[in-house]
C-alpha cells in the first residue's frame, strides 16, 4: 500500500471516529492515537525514508497538512465540547452563595487621621519631627515663653513624673528641640500623644494626639500662614470649607490666631455641633515669638515664622459624629472595624 | 464676662446689633456672643394685665381672672395667689409652655372653671425662691410685650471671653475703647464731678505702706455722713444687667465704677478703721481673718493684708473683712483705690482658693495709672446717690511711680510679617487710637509710649499684634505662592511604623490605641527590670505611670471586647513606652513597641471552609512574615524561660533579644476573666528599624530550567525537633536544593508510640540547566543517610 494511501486512511479513520455520538468520543484519547509522539500520523513520518526522494517532498506536505487538518478538528471540536460543557457547569454553579473573603485589619481611626494630615502637610513641604513624651519643663515651657508663674504650668494642669519632668502638654517641645539641633529653615510638623491633667471624662481625656507645625525661615509671613491652613482645611476637612481667624493669646506665638472653619455638618447654617453658631473652633496658630527665638538660639531680627496646632480626636468626633472621647482608647472591635 | 450692650452705648457711639457688635468685637480678639442669661422658656412667657379678678364660686381661695395677654386676646385664668386684683400687670404662661420641673400650661377645668394659662410667681420663673404670690409688675410694662425685654429693659448681655494678657479689656471702657479704635468713633469716658468739704483727706486718714512690693499704690479719700440705702433702678438696672446683684447705693457704686473702669474699688466703714488709718502689710504666720462671706480664712505669709491701726480689714484684693464691712447703719466711709502686684495677688487667690472680680482683675494686671480716674469716678457718683461730705484731696502713696514702656516700631517689618503693606500711617493711627503717644517718630519707625493699662505690651511684636487686631486678620490676603525649602524626608520612623503597620493590618489585624498611663502594678517587665515613670501627681488611681510595655493596654482591649462577646481577635499596637533613665536629661528613655495577640479563631468556618482555631505557631507564622516583609530575612529564635510568658521564644536582631512571642499564663488570663489561649507578641523596635532601613533589595537571577519536586516522608522519634531535621536536609541538600518545608506531620494509631511521621518537600534546581534524575537522587539520598545515621528515621 502505498504511503499516501495510507494516509487518506488514517484520514478516514480519524473523522469516522470523531463524528460518532459526540457524547462518547474521548477526544483526548483520538488525539493521542493520532497525533500523539506514538501516534499515527508521527508512524507516518517515520516511514518518509522509504519514499523516493524525489516525492519526499510533496509526501511531506501531504503530511503536513494532515496533521495541521486533524489538529485543527480535534481542536474545534475540543473547544465546542468545553463550551457545552461549561453551559451546564454554569447552571450548577449557585453564583449567589457568599464569598470567602481574605482576613483584613483596619487601621486606628487616629492613625489614619495622622497620616491624612501628615500626607497633606507632605505635600507642601512639610517633614516630619517626632520627640519624647516625658519631657523637660523648661522645653515644654520656659523655652516657648510659658513663665513660671503661668496656669497652664499648676499640678492641676500638668503632669509631673517623680523626677520631676513633665508629661509634655503639647507636641512644642519638638519644636525647641528642632531649632536646637538645626539651623533654619525649618518646616516640619511633629504629631504625637500629649497629656493634661484632666478627668476623664466622655468630652475630655487626659491623653490625646496633636499635630503641630513650625516654618521658620527668612521673611515669612502671616499670609502664608492663612494661605498654608486653608489649603490643609480644605483638603482635610471640605473643598468649600471657610476658614475665620480670629486674635487670640498664645505665650510662644504674636500675633495670635484662633481658627474656626465653617462647620463641615450644616455647611455654616447652625446645628446642635455647632451650636447655632456655623463655625467650629478647631485650631490655634501665629507667629512664632521672638521669645521662644532668643531661647533657642535663633536671631529674631533675622528669620520669622509660623507655627500651629490642631487636635485629632475633637475635628475626629465631630466629623464621624463619635459621642465619646474615651471610645478612642476602648478599642472596642465595633469600633475599629468602622473605620 | 458679661457686657451690656445698652452700657456700653455710654462710652462710644456705634449703630450695631447686638449679633454685629460680637463679629466685631470677635475679630479684634474680645470673643464675644450673646448670652442667653435665662432659660429659653422665658422667652415664651409675655406680660398680661388682670382686667377682671372675682371670687371662684365653688372654692374659697381661688380667683376667676380675665387676662388680657395681647391687644386682641383675653383669657380666663384661675389663679390661686392672694395678691391677685384687677389692674395688675403680670406675667403669664399661655397653653404649650412648659415650666422648670415639668409643669405643661395647657387648658383645664379647675373646680367647674375653665383657665387657659398661669399668672406665675418668682419661683415658678425660677428667678427666686419667692412664692409668697404672683409677681407684679410695673404699671407700664407693655400688654402682650416679653417678659424677657421686661427683664432686662430691652437690653443684650454680650458675653467675652477674653484671654488672660487682655486685663485693660475687663470694663465697659476698655471694650468701648477697642470697638472705637476698630469703627473710628472718639471714646467718651465720663468726667468725675462732686463737691469737696473744707476737711483734708490728710487730716482724715493716713496711709502706711510696708510693703511697696506687694502694693505700690494706695489712694483715698473719706466721706462723711452718707445715707446708705437701696440704688436707683438705673444702678440697678445696669448691675443686673452683667449680672450683679444689688446691695445698697455705696457697695453698688463701687461695682458700677469696676464695671465701669475695670479698676477694683473697695469701701470701709469709716468708724470700724481703729485709728482711722490703713497699714498694708503681709500676714503674719498662721494669721486668720474673716472674710465679707463670713468665712474664716486661714492666711500665709505670702498673703498681702490691708489693716487698721490694729487688725486686719480685707485681703488687698481679693476680698474685704467682716469687720469693716458698709452697712445700713455706716454714716462714714473711706474709697480704697489701689494698684496690687498681680502675682501677689494670683498667689494669694491661689492659696485660698477664692476668685472675685476684684482678685481676676489684679491678677491680671489692673492700671496703677487709673487709680486716681476710678477713686474720683466712685467718689462723685457715692456723693450723687448717698449725699455726704468729700474730704479735699486724694491721699495718694505712690512712692515709686510705674513708668510706662516705650517700644519702637518699625513699619516695614511689620507689613512684612503680616505679609501685607499696611501703610504707616494706618500703623501710626490704630496705636494712637488704642491710647498709645507717639514719641519720637521717622518715616521708618515711631517710638511709642504704652499706657499702663497694657501691661502686656514690652515689644515690638507686641505692637504688630495690635495692629493685626485693628486691621483685621481676615483682611490679610491668604498667600499660597510658597517659597518651600525642600528638605529631603528621610528615613523617617513614622514611614517604618507605617510599614509595620500596613503588613499587620494585611494579615488581619485590627490596630488599637490604649491610654499610656497604667497602674503601678501594671509593668510586666517583659524585657528585664525595667524601672517605670512615675507620676508625682496622677489624676486618678489607674493611671499613676507611664506604660513600660504595651501588654498590659493590650490584655485590657482584649478582655474589653471578650466582655462585650467579641470571641475571635487579632490586635496589634504601635506606641511608645517609657522608662527611667538617668541618664537622659527627662530621666526618662522612651522607645516604640510593637505587640499583637491572637485569640479565637484564625479563620472561621463558612460554608465552604473549615474554621482553624489559633496557635503559637499561627502567631509565629505572622511574626516571620512580618519579619520578612520588614528586612528581607527570617527571624531567629532562641528559646527562653520567659518570667511571664509561657512557650516562650525570643527574637534575636544583631545577636540581642528585641522580643518575645508567646502564650499569656493562666493567672493573668484569671485576672482578665478570659478563658482560652492567648498568644502574645511584643517587639521593640529600633534595632528592627534599623534592619528595615538597611535592608539591601537586588535582584537575584531564578532559573529557566524546570524544578524537580521530591517528597521526604520519614518516621522519627518523637524528641527530635523540626529544626534539628530542618538543619540536615538544608545541610546535605547542596546545591541544587532551593526549598524545603514540612507539608505534613502526624502522630497516631498508624505510628509506633514515641515516634512520629514527618513529610518534606524538597525542591531541586539549578540556573542553568535541567537537572537529571541521577543528580537529584543524589542529593535526596545523602539526606536520608544523614537522617538514618543521625537520628535513626525511618522512610516511609
Ligand atoms: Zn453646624
Amino acid at each position: 500500500m502505498s504511503l499516501l494511501k495510507k494516509a487518506d486512511e488514517v484520514r478516514a479513520g480519524f473523522f469516522n471516529t470523531l463524528q460518532e455520538d459526540p457524547a462518547r468520543v474521548d477526544l483526548e484519547a483520538l488525539r493521542i492515537e493520532y497525533l500523539g509522539r506514538k501516534g499515527k500520523v508521527a508512524t507516518l513520518f517515520k516511514q518518509m525514508g522509504q519514499v523516493a526522494p524525489e516525492e519526499r517532498a510533496a509526501f511531506g506536505q501531504t503530511l503536513n497538512q494532515l496533521k495541521q487538518e486533524l489538529t485543527e478538528a480535534l481542536d474545534e471540536r475540543e473547544s465546542a465540547a468545553a463550551a457545552e460543557k461549561h453551559s451546564t457547569e454554569e447552571a450548577k454553579i449557585d453564583l449567589t452563595l457568599p464569598g470567602i473573603a481574605s482576613p483584613a485589619g483596619t487601621y486606628h481611626i487616629i492613625t489614619q487621621s495622622l497620616n491624612d494630615m501628615i500626607d497633606i502637610f507632605g505635600r507642601l513641604g512639610f517633614s516630619v519631627a517626632e520627640g519624647p513624651e516625658v519631657e523637660s519643663e523648661w522645653r515644654n515651657f520656659d523655652a516657648l515663653n510659658i513663665l513660671p508663674d503661668h496656669p497652664a504650668r499648676d499640678m492641676q494642669d500638668t503632669f509631673f513624673t517623680k523626677s520631676g519632668h513633665v508629661l509634655r502638654t503639647h507636641t512644642s517641645p519638638v519644636q525647641v528641640r528642632l531649632m536646637q539641633s538645626q539651623p533654619p529653615p525649618i518646616r516640619s510638623i511633629m504629631p504625637g500623644k500629649v497629656y493634661r491633667n484632666e478627668a476623664v471624662s466622655a468630652r475630655s481625656h487626659a491623653m490625646f494626639h496633636q499635630v503641630e507645625g513650625l516654618y521658620v525661615d527668612k521673611r515669612v509671613t502671616f499670609g502664608e500662614l492663612k494661605g498654608t491652613l486653608e489649603l490643609f482645611c480644605r483638603e482635610y476637612f471640605d473643598e468649600d470649607v471657610k476658614l475665620r481667624f480670629r486674635p487670640s493669646f498664645f505665650p510662644f506665638t504674636e500675633p495670635s490666631s484662633e481658627v474656626d472653619i465653617s462647620c463641615f455638618l450644616c455647611h455654616g447654617k447652625g446645628c446642635r455641633i455647632c451650636k447655632q453658631t456655623g463655625w467650629l473652633e478647631i485650631l490655634g496658630c501665629g507667629m512664632v515669638d521672638p521669645a521662644v527665638f532668643e531661647a533657642v538660639g535663633y536671631d529674631p531680627d533675622k528669620v520669622t515664622g509660623y507655627a500651629f496646632g490642631i487636635g485629632i480626636e475633637r475635628p475626629a468626633l465631630l466629623r464621624y459624629g463619635i459621642p465619646d472621647i474615651r471610645m478612642f482608647y476602648e478599642n472596642d472591635l465595633r469600633f475599629l472595624r468602622q473605620f | 464676662m458679661i457686657i451690656s450692650y445698652q452700657w456700653l452705648r455710654d462710652y462710644v457711639d456705634f449703630d450695631l446689633t447686638p449679633a454685629e457688635l460680637c463679629e466685631k468685637l470677635t475679630n479684634l480678639g474680645l470673643e464675644a456672643y450673646v448670652a442667653s442669661q435665662y432659660e429659653p422658656f422665658l422667652n415664651e412667657i409675655v406680660i398680661g394685665e388682670v382686667i377682671e379678678c372675682v371670687p371662684h364660686p365653688n372654692s374659697d381661695h381661688l380667683s376667676i381672672c380675665q387676662v388680657k395677654v395681647n391687644a386682641d386676646s383675653i383669657q380666663q385664668i384661675v389663679c390661686g395667689a392672694p395678691n391677685v386684683a384687677q389692674g395688675q400687670r403680670v406675667p403669664v404662661a399661655l397653653q404649650g409652655t412648659t415650666l422648670p420641673g415639668g409643669l405643661e400650661i395647657k387648658p383645664v377645668k379647675l373646680r367647674g372653671e375653665k383657665s387657659n394659662g398661669m399668672i406665675c410667681s418668682e419661683r415658678e420663673l425660677g428667678l427666686s425662691e419667692s412664692h409668697d404670690g404672683i409677681l407684679i409688675l410695673n404699671d407700664t410694662a407693655p400688654v402682650g410685650g416679653s417678659f424677657v425685654d421686661y427683664l432686662t429693659g430691652g437690653d443684650t448681655a454680650i458675653e467675652i471671653d477674653l484671654t488672660p494678657n487682655r486685663p485693660d479689656a475687663m470694663s465697659h471702657i476698655g471694650v468701648a475703647r477697642d470697638l472705637a479704635a476698630l469703627i473710628k468713633q472718639t471714646l467718651a469716658k465720663p468726667k468725675p464731678e462732686f463737691r469737696e468739704s473744707a476737711e483734708s483727706t490728710d487730716s482724715s486718714a493716713r496711709i502706711t505702706l510696708e510693703d511697696t512690693h506687694g502694693c505700690p499704690r494706695y489712694a483715698t479719700r473719706v466721706i462723711r455722713g452718707v445715707t446708705i440705702g437701696p440704688s436707683p433702678k438705673w444702678l440697678q438696672e445696669r448691675l443686673q444687667a452683667v449680672g450683679l446683684r444689688s446691695i445698697n447705693n455705696v457697695v453698688d457704686a463701687a461695682n458700677f465704677v469696676l464695671m465701669e473702669t475695670g479698676h477694683p474699688l473697695h469701701t470701709f466703714d469709716y468708724d470700724q478703721l481703729a485709728g482711722h488709718e490703713i497699714i498694708v502689710r503681709r500676714a503674719y504666720k498662721n494669721e486668720k481673718m474673716t472674710t465679707l462671706d463670713s468665712k474664716e480664712r486661714q492666711l500665709n505669709e505670702e498673703i498681702l493684708l490691708i489693716c487698721d491701726g490694729e487688725k486686719p480689714v480685707a485681703i488687698a484684693g481679693i476680698m474685704g473683712g467682716e469687720n469693716s464691712e458698709v452697712m445700713e447703719q455706716t454714716t462714714n466711709i473711706l474709697i480704697e483705690s489701689a494698684y496690687f502686684d498681680p502675682v501677689t495677688i494670683r498667689r494669694g487667690a491661689k492659696f485660698l482658693g477664692l476668685s472675685s472680680e476684684a482678685s481676676k482683675r489684679f491678677e491680671r494686671g489692673a492700671d496703677p495709672s487709673g487709680v486716681i480716674y476710678a477713686l474720683e469716678r466712685l467718689t462723685g457718683l457715692i456723693q450723687e446717690l448717698a449725699g455726704g461730705q468729700v474730704s479735699k484731696g486724694v491721699v495718694d502713696a505712690y512712692p515709686k511711680p510705674i513708668s510706662p514702656a516705650e517700644v519702637r516700631l518699625r513699619y516695614k517689618r511689620c507689613s512684612d510679617l503680616l505679609g501685607v503693606d499696611i501703610p504707616a500711617e494706618t500703623q501710626r493711627q490704630i496705636l494712637t487710637d488704642l491710647g498709645m503717644e507717639t514719641l519720637e517718630s521717622s518715616d521708618q519707625e515711631t517710638a511709642f509710649r504704652i499706657p499702663t493699662f497694657r501691661p502686656d505690651i514690652t515689644r515690638e511684636a507686641d505692637l504688630f499684634e495690635e495692629i493685626l487686631r485693628v486691621y483685621g486678620q481676615h483682611n490679610v490676603p491668604v498667600n499660597t505662592h510658597f517659597r518651600v525649602t525642600s528638605q529631603a524626608l528621610g528615613k523617617s520612623s513614622n514611614k517604618f511604623r507605617n510599614a509595620l503597620r500596613e503588613i499587620m493590618v494585611g494579615m488581619g489585624y485590627h490596630e488599637i490605641m490604649s491610654v499610656s498611663l497604667v497602674m503601678e502594678n501594671q509593668h510586666p517587665r517583659l524585657f528585664g527590670d525595667e524601672k517605670p515613670v512615675e507620676l508625682l501627681n496622677p489624676s486618678s488611681r489607674e493611671m499613676t505611670t507611664v506604660r513600660s510595655s504595651l501588654l498590659p493596654g493590650m490584655e485590657t482591649a482584649l478582655a474589653y471586647n471578650r466582655r462585650h462577646r467579641q470571641n475571635n481577635i487579632h490586635l496589634f499596637e504601635v506606641g511608645q513606652v517609657s522608662t527611667v533613665d538617668k541618664n537622659s536629661d527627662t530621666s526618662a528613655r522612651e522607645s516604640t513597641h510593637i505587640a499583637f495577640l491572637q485569640q479565637g479563631l484564625v479563620q472561621e468556618k463558612t460554608w465552604l471552609t473549615p474554621e482553624i482555631e489559633s496557635t503559637f505557631y499561627h502567631l509565629k507564622g505572622d511574626l516571620s512574615k512580618l519579619w520578612r516583609s520588614l528586612t528581607g530575612d527570617d527571624p531567629k529564635f532562641v528559646t527562653v524561660d520567659h518570667a511571664i510568658l509561657k512557650h516562650c521564644y525570643g527574637i534575636l536582631l544583631d545577636g540581642e533579644i528585641v522580643g518575645y512571642l508567646g502564650e499569656l499564663p493562666e493567672n493573668r488570663l484569671e485576672n482578665l476573666d478570659i478563658s482560652g489561649n492567648v498568644f502574645y507578641a511584643e517587639i521593640t523596635t529600633a534595632a528592627l528599624e534599623k534592619a528595615y532601613w538597611n535592608r539591601e533589595k537586588s535582584f537575584i537571577l531564578f532559573s529557566p530550567y524546570p524544578v524537580v519536586e521530591r517528597d521526604l516522608s520519614l518516621v522519627i522519634d518523637e524528641t527530635i525537633s523540626h529544626a534539628e531535621i530542618q538543619k540536615v536536609i538544608e545541610e546535605k541538600g547542596g546545591n541544587f536544593l532551593q526549598e524545603s518545608y514540612l507539608y505534613d506531620l502526624y502522630q497516631g494509631n498508624t505510628i509506633a508510640t514515641g515516634q512520629k511521621s514527618l513529610t518534606f518537600r524538597l525542591v531541586f534546581q539549578t540556573l542553568d540547566r535541567t537537572l537529571t534524575e541521577r543528580e537529584v537522587d543524589q542529593a535526596f539520598d545523602r539526606i536520608v543517610w544523614s537522617l538514618k545515621t543521625d537520628f535513626n528515621a525511618n522512610l516511609r
